[in-house]
């Protein structure tokens, strides 16, 4: 970890509509860290992703990520190139996407884009990944029909496909049972180790987020506070 | 007569191209309503459709132009409306349902439309296809074929997970409401073939034959494309030879579809165990 800042938020107030979410926030997110940030739900985790995704924008204050000002939509658009995001596990709907497809997705606005077709070097790069992931094995089979944790590696490798300096992880192994949710832990220990990643775990539960951050913050009333 | 003797009849011969083109088009939209949950509101839009056909009905238009009115102004209605109201798009897809069933049925009575030409609403009649309305069926149906070619990534992102595709980059949103325009327009077309109450037959049908065996999005608009062409042909076909209703023949076709399919797909499933 290095004492530059990856992520640099100050004053932040974002929410919806006229209702603001976070209040006054500031945080600072160092290079090569891994920090968990846990609170009840309707805290704001979920809202704070949103806005360093660049979905959000801000109702006053700044965000920067690497160095960057998300204050215009094409920042925000060119930003959200530079993060690699795993969403809550979801229970998949019936459509049929394969391992492989759905790695792929994580090529979207890096190689792949409206009337760009994945290229030899995207599907090179989602075998690598699976390998990493030790995932391979499954490379074709349909995601619906995986585990809970096998669904979990599969978004984080579409996250590692993006090539992306930092990751956001939500709830990453909330959902799981105990062996999963170890594999689940090393895996994220092992990539950000390998890949020199900056990574933002949010969480209802500050236990889930233990064996993971480097340090852990409590989202309370819109603010952020040292637990 | 046999079924080659109806093949020479210009009206059969409207009707079987008009089968092929909705099947192999519309019925891609399928996959797009049972991925995305649209099922109350693809029922409101059925409705709406009703609306706006009884409404050209009673001022001469064709039913097919006044229901795709109806319905392009309703996909454009209902996300707006529904927040105005302060309710969720499938509770102002109920009212909009009701409300246009109910105005349907007061215009129907109130301009003294025949009994039969009202029914002719919910059943359908493929046979009095004009040639304006087989352009726009092919029109409807190549544009499917065309959007879903272009933007197979990102459609497949957003019915994968909504959520997900934003947080890549795609316009999710932009993406869902034109899938359900299209919705809407497929629904729109298929009630002027098989009727408001058989619609269902045509869109969603061979998309769920289609979803239980495909491994792919490709694989699943590929089979609901060629499950559609067999159903609504194989059923104005089978309506010709055997002088049957064709919306209630092109039902049942494509509900024999979704038994052979279920069965294929637990013998695959038994297979592999």
């Amino acid at each position: 970890m290095t004492q530059e800042a990856v992520v640099e938020i100050r004053g932040l107030v974002a929410g919806y509509g006229r209702h603001p979410v976070l209040h006054k926030l500031d945080l600072m997110v160092w290079h090569g860290e891994a920090l968990g940030i846990a609170g009840k739900n309707g805290a704001g985790k979920t809202t704070l992703f949103k806005v360093i995704l660049g979905l959000i924008a801000p109702l006053a204050g700044s965000v920067s990520v690497q160095g960057q000002m998300l204050d215009t939509p094409r920042v925000r658009r060119l930003v959200r190139c530079q993060i690699g995001y795993v969403p809550q596990l979801h229970t998949p709907g019936k459509m049929p996407v394969s391992v492989h497809d759905a790695v792929l997705m994580g090529r979207w606005s890096k190689g792949l884009g409206f009337f760009k077709r994945p290229t030899m070097q995207d599907r090179q790069k989602v075998s690598e990944i699976l390998q990493e992931i030790g995932m391979s094995h499954k490379e074709w089979q349909e995601v619906h029909l995986l585990s809970g944790g096998e669904q979990q590696k599969v978004s984080i490798g579409r996250a590692l496909v993006r090539e992306a300096p930092i990751l956001l992880l939500d709830e990453p192994s909330t959902y799981l049972d105990h062996g999963s949710q170890a594999e689940i832990i090393e895996l994220i220990r092992t990539i950000q180790l390998k890949h020199h990643l900056t990574l933002i775990m949010i969480s209802h539960d500050p236990e889930h987020l233990e064996g993971m951050s480097d340090r852990i913050l409590l989202l309370k009333n819109g603010r952020l506070e040292e637990r | 007569m046999s079924l080659f003797d109806f093949l020479t009849i210009p009206l059969f011969q409207k009707a079987l191209i008009g089968a092929f083109l909705s099947g192999a088009g519309l019925s891609l939209l399928g996959v797009v309503i049972l991925n995305l949950n649209l099922t109350t509101i693809r029922f409101a839009l059925m409705h709406i459709g009703l609306l706006g056909a009884a409404i050209a009905m009673v001022l001469g238009f064709s039913p097919l132009v006044g229901a795709m009115v109806g319905i392009l102004l309703a996909s454009l209605l209902l996300g707006p409306a529904g927040d105005f109201l302060n309710m969720d798009t499938g509770v102002s897809g109920v009212l909009f349902m009701t409300g246009s069933l109910g105005l349907a049925f007061l215009i129907f009575y109130k301009a003294g439309v025949p009994a039969m030409d009202a029914f002719a609403l919910f059943s359908g009649s493929i046979l009095a296809l004009s040639t304006i309305e087989i352009w726009v069926i092919g029109g409807l149906g190549v544009l499917m074929i065309l959007v879903f070619f272009l933007f197979y990534r990102e459609i497949q992102m957003v019915l994968f997970n909504q959520e997900l595709a934003e947080s890549l980059g795609v316009p999710a949103k932009g993406i869902r409401n034109a899938l359900l325009l299209l919705t809407g327009l497929a629904i729109g077309v298929n009630i002027r073939m098989v009727g408001v109450l058989l619609v269902d037959a045509a869109v969603l049908l061979p998309a769920i034959a289609a979803l239980s065996i495909a491994k792919s999005l490709r694989g699943a608009l590929i089979l609901s494309a060629f499950f559609g062409i067999l159903s609504q042909v194989g059923g104005v076909a089978f309506s010709m030879a055997y002088d049957c209703p064709s919306g209630a023949s092109i039902t049942l076709a494509a509900v024999l579809m979704v038994c052979l399919a279920a069965i294929y797909g637990h013998i695959v499933k038994s297979i592999r165990r």
